[in-house]
């Protein structure tokens, strides 16, 4: 028998804080209380697939387990997705309602014929950050989406989460199940708020769990008083966790258990580290480490096989094995009894958590009439991990002053085509770029 | 030092779209107040190492980050030697 989100919630004690922000706190017993009244006002949603679309965190929270209580699938649908992808999504997952959700309630609406189904496990649809061009649409079930979630509710009563990642990405969703799992409060900052708020609110709020990616853990140390967050778990994920930062945290917040998180959208969570030094120790790779994990190492690319893994690609592919191990496109380097992340095979670039496909950079420069040719790579980076680095020919020979006056027309000509982390932030001009026997740009 | 650090300053508020251009900054001012976003930090610690060939924060056996401009300037003027 699978779980589902209101036997979640009916474990929980009604009067624990469910999720709160600076004006509102709502608490697991409202939840438990508005599920029949939701059925009621929404009957049509029972056994229909949904997709989700928010702006807002906090309200997103509010209401998914009102609609996962009666949705048969659930498209959690990232911003920012084109009008191609969008219909691509819909089309595969057989979307039947897009649900607006905003602070004042839920806006249904029909986008597709609804036919009827056969009773079948509720399906979770996430999408990946698309470090291959187009992102690709994983499907879980509550089950392999909790797999490593604590649900000791005596434990959980301590334990005061901060949400400071979307809760339509998987990272996102899983501190929300940990949360909800164990019948711990959630605290939430929204996207747009400066992290001087965020930290405000997270002290202001009693939190002491706080999961987040490396760069923003950098400007939570970079912002006064942040010390004063009484964090007794930190963790970091999405991006690669350095040696220094690992260092600085252990000492900014001296009581705190500090763990990085291996996990990727397709594979679920791999593997977390607990032991305070970057990578993880070699003997992870071997079999009888984990029940449920296997990893290998394929010249020098991590393979991962696991039972918390997505059940199934709507689009696209995961490149797997003859064994069913999922290439997850890291490279590593073995140091003696450690093994360390280098970067990306794809040679996509990690600027602060977001993925950047060199090759989409280069298409929009190489697009402006005075560039001849560009090469973009990534370069690391002390605030942000890594930093999009542009070499560009031009048609003309520049000045000094005129280089600089290009630089600021090309990043001007990127703004509106690209987000802007995916920008360059250092742009140099050259006469010659290098390529390979294959003619491809030798990327490092 | 501060001259090259406030030039590059405002060389990446331009370059993340913000229309601001300090004249000068104050030792005490705090940088995450100053309209330049992680993004911002990122690319002026990228021109500042164009420019002196120079990353301080990869230098140090003890990270610090600072929180004011003036612990900023502090840390390229104890590097750059």
């Amino acid at each position: 028998m699978s779980s589902s989100i209101v036997d979640i919630f009916n474990r929980v004690p009604s009067d624990r804080i469910y999720i709160q922000n600076t004006s509102e706190c709502v608490f697991y017993g409202d939840v438990k209380d508005s599920i029949n009244q939701f059925r009621e006002e929404h009957p049509y949603l029972v056994g229909k697939n949904c997709s989700l679309v928010t702006n807002s965190r906090f309200s997103l929270a509010k209401f998914l387990p009102l609609i996962a209580s009666v949705a048969n699938k659930i498209l959690l649908q990232p911003k920012c997705l084109t009008d191609e992808v969008k219909s691509e999504f819909y089309e595969q997952s057989d979307i039947e309602y897009v649900i607006d959700i905003v602070e004042s309630g839920v806006f249904p609406s029909k986008v597709s014929p609804t036919s009827p189904k056969k009773e079948q496990t509720q399906e979770w649809l996430i999408s990946t950050s698309g470090t291959t061009g187009t992102p690709k649409l994983t499907s879980y079930n509550l089950d392999s989406l909790m797999k490593t979630s604590k649900n000791n509710l005596t434990k959980g009563s301590s334990f005061r989460w901060g949400l400071c990642y979307d809760l339509n990405r998987f990272a996102g969703l899983q501190v929300y199940l940990q949360a909800i799992a164990s019948g711990s409060s959630l605290t939430i900052s929204e996207s747009t708020e400066e992290v001087s708020i965020s930290v405000k609110l997270f002290i202001d709020k009693g939190v002491n769990c706080l999961s987040a990616t490396p760069s923003f853990w950098r400007k939570v140390l970079m912002t006064h008083g942040s010390n004063l967050i009484d964090l007794k778990r930190i963790t970091l994920g999405g991006e690669i966790s350095e040696q220094p930062l690992l260092d600085a945290l252990k000492k900014h917040f001296a009581s705190s258990e500090i763990v990085h998180i291996y996990a990727s959208t397709e594979a679920g969570v791999g593997f977390s580290v607990k032991d305070g030094f970057a990578g993880f120790p070699s003997d992870y790779v071997s079999s009888s480490r984990f029940s449920s994990v296997s990893l290998k190492i394929v010249n020098k690319i991590l393979w991962i096989k696991s039972d918390r893994s997505a059940s199934n690609v709507l689009n696209g592919k995961i490149e797997t094995d003859i064994d069913n191990y999922i290439n997850t496109g890291d490279i590593v380097e073995v140091n003696d009894d450690r093994i360390l992340f280098v970067g990306r095979v794809s040679g996509a670039i990690n600027v602060g958590g977001n993925k950047v496909v060199p090759e989409e950079i280069e298409s929009v420069l190489n697009s402006h009439p005075m560039v001849i040719q560009s090469k973009v790579f990534g370069k690391k980076n002390s605030f942000l991990g890594m930093l999009v680095n542009a070499e560009v020919i031009s048609k003309h020979a520049l000045g000094l002053n005129e280089k600089k006056a290009f630089k600021f027309e090309l990043i001007k000509f990127c703004k509106g085509k690209l987000e802007p982390y995916k920008i360059p932030g250092i742009i140099k001009f050259v006469e010659s770029i290098d390529v390979n026997e294959s003619g491809k740009i030798v990327r490092k | 030092m501060k001259q090259l650090i406030l030039e590059k300053f405002n060389e990446a508020l331009g370059q993340v779209d913000n229309s601001k251009e300090f004249k000068s900054l104050e030792d005490s001012d705090v940088l995450l107040q100053t309209g330049l976003d992680s993004l911002g930090f990122a690319i002026l610690v990228a021109l500042l190492e164009e420019e002196l060939d120079l990353d301080p924060f990869q230098l140090m056996n003890e990270p610090v980050y600072p929180k004011t401009f003036g612990e900023f300037v502090a840390i390229y003027e104890k590097y750059n030697v």
